[in-house]
């Protein structure tokens, strides 16, 4: 059994997962969180304690600072904490700062989305190939269990396709990720995480994997329209997204695809800022000689994502539309989840995108302390026996369900 | 006869007033441009030469570093060039200085729109009384004249009144100006003029003069379509605007309102920046905690004004419909001049908006200079003779065209 958990960032995933793990601390152990705002940590603390969701009152749960871009400062600190598990829900330019200190330690790494360099958008497929794969020898090496992308989406839509290959299909032809928020923050516009990275998903080109090849398209150019269950028919808009660059090489199908959907609201104002420049990452100079990086000030201006969740209404669908073959027949599966944003708040106070993304990362975390994920080696989720995942999920809030045609 | 002119001011307006003025320095002589960046001032002088405008080779046109938000260095710049007329097209945040170092210095004073407070929006009406109206005694007392607020509008709008009110009626009740731009800069996004500037005059709460009294509303709340010549039909939206500050005082009408004409691309593009906060005077932090005021960044991420003249096709139409009496019949006029942004950039490498604005600057100058306007105390333009500054202007690139609406 594998205990203590040290859980790095703050805003709105961090603090769904510290809620989480706080609720399974009897197994976790103690939990620390750290992020470069001591305060925020402590914000998160005090809701963790308002929600009376701390389990095991005899463990510690505390916070501390750190700059997780420092690696002898990480490595410091898991040995302080002595945590046999990292969480990374910070921000997506430390991932590797953090595996490095993972590696030194040889404590568990775990982490959400895929790492970025600020500086370079939409770089060549397969993503994972530029930085984390680089130290899969080395993982491998010391017996270090990474488990890559356990979040939602990426994380249990690449165990939705492992569970889909294993129940279902004899052979998979697509999968067609689909995430919609049908969800109403009352703001007139705002992203539901972080500003920098949300856009950053939109400004490249859209990476897809189309009959077993990398095809490029622009961004927001191909879109439709499914009708989903409970929240019913949306636009759907094909975006490039993490998954698909370890799903490509580990899920044997054709074509796999991940589709967002978009108001027509969001489209217009993410177009009219960016082809104005104002989500680039590249600094300009105003007519003072100030150097400033437009995105960021379009962040400074936008709502505090987690500002948004106690007046979020509506619900969030994301799932697996696959289509294969069985038993010589051709069947087809919609392998879903519904996630309530108010109920995401009353429960642990975040919105219904913090929550899915927040929840799977604890629930990796607890079947790498049971060993039951403790595979000592670098993985994307779609390589691990995805039941356990799915059956825990279930359990902690986020059911699966699935729909048969 | 007033000789030298110095001209303040090096932006789109300013290179206009340039180019204008060295084709008529032999009326003008001396010629000097000054402005925060004297490399800008050279500039405007290459694009003189190159258009081949400078009428009397004799005379000289010269660049000069100088920072007019302080008046005794705009004193000191007018002396060394012995100028005898100055013409403000600078930042109108700094009218006021340049005004006071004329009253000074004991030069005639030109300028193209109503001084500005950096840091008040929405400043009481008439605009005009809080700056330059109250220095009125000081020029009528050294007897030195001040032309102010003279480029198309506020100034050729303002004359049209003066014109249509001596020529076409006998009593007018409504003065509508209009203002469209049916020009093509090929940008996804840009302003015409500098952003700053640009967008207070939009997001400001609109002021306007009617039935005897000041009316708000808010910006884009009241709008009308109006069939132009030329150029067509074109949504309008009510507006703020300078002359409307001072017709209201200077004339008898009942109704003072002025229309700017807006595509909804140009619109919507505004609403998002401004909903989202980027359109904001209000300095805010990033999350690496550096201060910056968003409006800054979105200047510095559009297109420079002036390099939108090299593609820009099209026309603009100004004009004023006016609505009175005349004879004991009821009558309706549209006063107006065409522009076209393709030849403004053949002729001096500025687009129409700048070419509108510089070009009446240069016309009063001239008209300073030979004694027409040289007036010797403060006027807004429809207190002038109109007739002179018309006729120049058919003569130097801004023809004015009447249309009779109907008799009734």
């Amino acid at each position: 059994m594998k205990k203590n958990v040290l859980i790095i960032g703050a805003g709105g995933v961090a603090n769904v997962v510290a809620h989480k793990c706080a609720q399974h601390n009897d197994l976790l152990g103690h939990i620390c969180i750290a992020s470069r705002t001591q305060s925020k940590c402590d914000a998160i603390i005090e809701s963790v304690h308002r929600k009376n969701n701390l389990k095991d009152k005899g463990n510690r749960f505390y916070s501390q600072q750190i700059d997780a871009m420092d690696i002898p400062t990480t490595v410091k600190l898991i040995k302080e904490t002595d945590s046999a598990i990292v969480i990374n829900v910070g921000i997506a330019f430390i991932n590797m700062s953090v595996l490095q200190a993972c590696l030194e330690t040889g404590a568990a790494y775990l982490d959400t989305a895929i790492h970025e360099e600020p500086d370079k958008i939409c770089e060549n497929p397969p993503w994972y190939a530029n930085y984390e794969w680089k130290h899969l020898e080395a993982c491998k090496e010391k017996g270090l269990t990474a488990i890559l992308g356990a979040g939602f989406d990426p994380g249990v839509v690449n165990a939705y396709c492992a569970y889909a290959v294993k129940h279902y299909f004899d052979e998979v032809d697509s999968i067609d990720i689909m995430d919609v928020n049908a969800g109403d923050h009352g703001k007139y516009f705002a992203t539901n995480f972080d500003p920098e990275i949300n856009f950053r998903e939109f400004t490249g080109k859209v990476w897809t994997w189309i009959d077993r090849q990398w095809v490029s398209k622009p961004v927001h150019s191909e879109k439709k329209n499914y009708h989903f269950p409970v929240v019913g028919e949306q636009t759907i808009y094909l975006t490039g997204h993490d998954e698909l660059h370890s799903l490509s090489k580990n899920i044997d199908a054709n074509s796999i695809r991940f589709w967002m959907g978009f108001s027509d609201h969001y489209i217009n104002c993410f177009t009219v800022l960016k082809n104005i420049g104002l989500l680039s990452e590249q600094p300009v100079t105003t007519a003072e000689g100030l150097e400033v990086v437009p995105l960021k000030v379009v962040k400074a201006c936008l709502p505090d994502p987690a500002s948004l969740a106690p007046g979020y209404t509506g619900k969030t669908c994301i799932g697996n539309l696959v289509k294969g073959k069985k038993d010589g027949k051709a069947p087809e599966i919609f392998i879903y989840n519904i996630c309530d944003h108010k109920k995401c708040y009353e429960e642990v106070e975040s919105q219904a995108i913090s929550y899915t993304a927040g929840v799977p990362a604890a629930a990796a975390a607890i079947l790498i302390a049971n060993g039951g994920w403790d595979v000592k080696q670098m993985v994307n989720v779609e390589e691990l026996v995805p039941d356990p995942f799915i059956n825990l999920l279930n359990d902690m809030g986020l059911t699966t369900k699935i729909e048969k045609t | 006869m007033k000789k030298n002119v110095m001209v303040i001011g090096a932006g789109g307006v300013g290179s206009v007033a340039v180019h204008k003025c060295a084709q008529h320095n032999e009326v003008l002589g001396d010629i000097c441009i000054a402005s925060r960046t004297v490399a800008k001032c050279e500039k405007i002088i290459d694009s003189v030469h190159r258009k081949n405008n400078l009428q009397d080779k004799t005379k000289k046109l010269y660049a000069k570093q100088l920072d007019a938000s302080k008046s005794e260095n705009v004193v000191k710049l007018i002396e060394e060039t012995n100028s005898a007329i100055v013409i403000n097209v600078g930042s109108t945040f700094v009218n006021m200085p340049i005004m006071d170092a004329c009253l000074e210095a004991g030069v005639a004073y030109i300028d193209t729109s109503v001084q500005e407070d950096l840091d008040v929006i929405n400043i009481a009406y008439p605009w005009y009384a809080k700056f330059e109206w109250i220095r009125k005694p000081l020029f009528k007392e050294k007897e030195l004249t001040a032309i102010l607020s003279v480029g198309f509008d506020p100034g050729v709008v303002n004359a049209y009144c003066a014109y249509a009110l001596k020529h076409e009626f006998d009593k007018i009740n409504v003065i509508d100006i209009l203002d469209v731009n049916a020009g093509d800069h090929g940008q996804f996004f840009a302003t015409n003029f500098d952003p700053e500037v640009n967008f207070r005059e939009i997001f400001e709460t609109v002021g306007y003069w009617e039935e005897r009294q000041w009316k708000e509303c808010e910006h884009h709340t009241k709008s009308m379509s109006y069939q132009f010549p030329m150029v067509g039909e074109h949504k309008l939206y009510l507006m703020g605007h300078d002359e409307v500050h001072s017709l209201s005082v200077n004339l008898d009408v009942d109704t003072v309102r002025f229309w700017m004409g807006f595509g909804d691309h140009y619109i919507n593009c505004f609403n998002v920046l401004e909903n989202i906060g980027l359109l904001s005077h209000e300095t805010v932090k990033t999350a690496e905690g550096l201060e910056v005021v968003p409006l800054k960044v979105v200047k510095a991420c559009l297109p420079d004004p002036a390099s939108l003249a090299p593609g820009y096709t099209g026309k603009t139409c100004i004009g004023n419909r006016i609505t009175g009496e005349k004879d004991g019949k009821e009558k309706e006029i549209f006063i107006y001049n065409i522009c076209d942004h393709q030849q403004c950039y053949n002729e001096v490498e500025s687009q129409a908006i700048s070419y509108t604005a510089g070009v009446p600057a240069v016309a009063a100058a001239i008209l300073v200079a030979n004694g027409t306007w040289d007036v010797k105390t403060m006027k807004n333009v429809e207190e002038l003779d109109p007739d002179p500054f018309l006729d120049l202007l058919n003569e130097i690139g801004l023809p004015t065209a009447i249309k009779i609406q109907k008799t009734m």
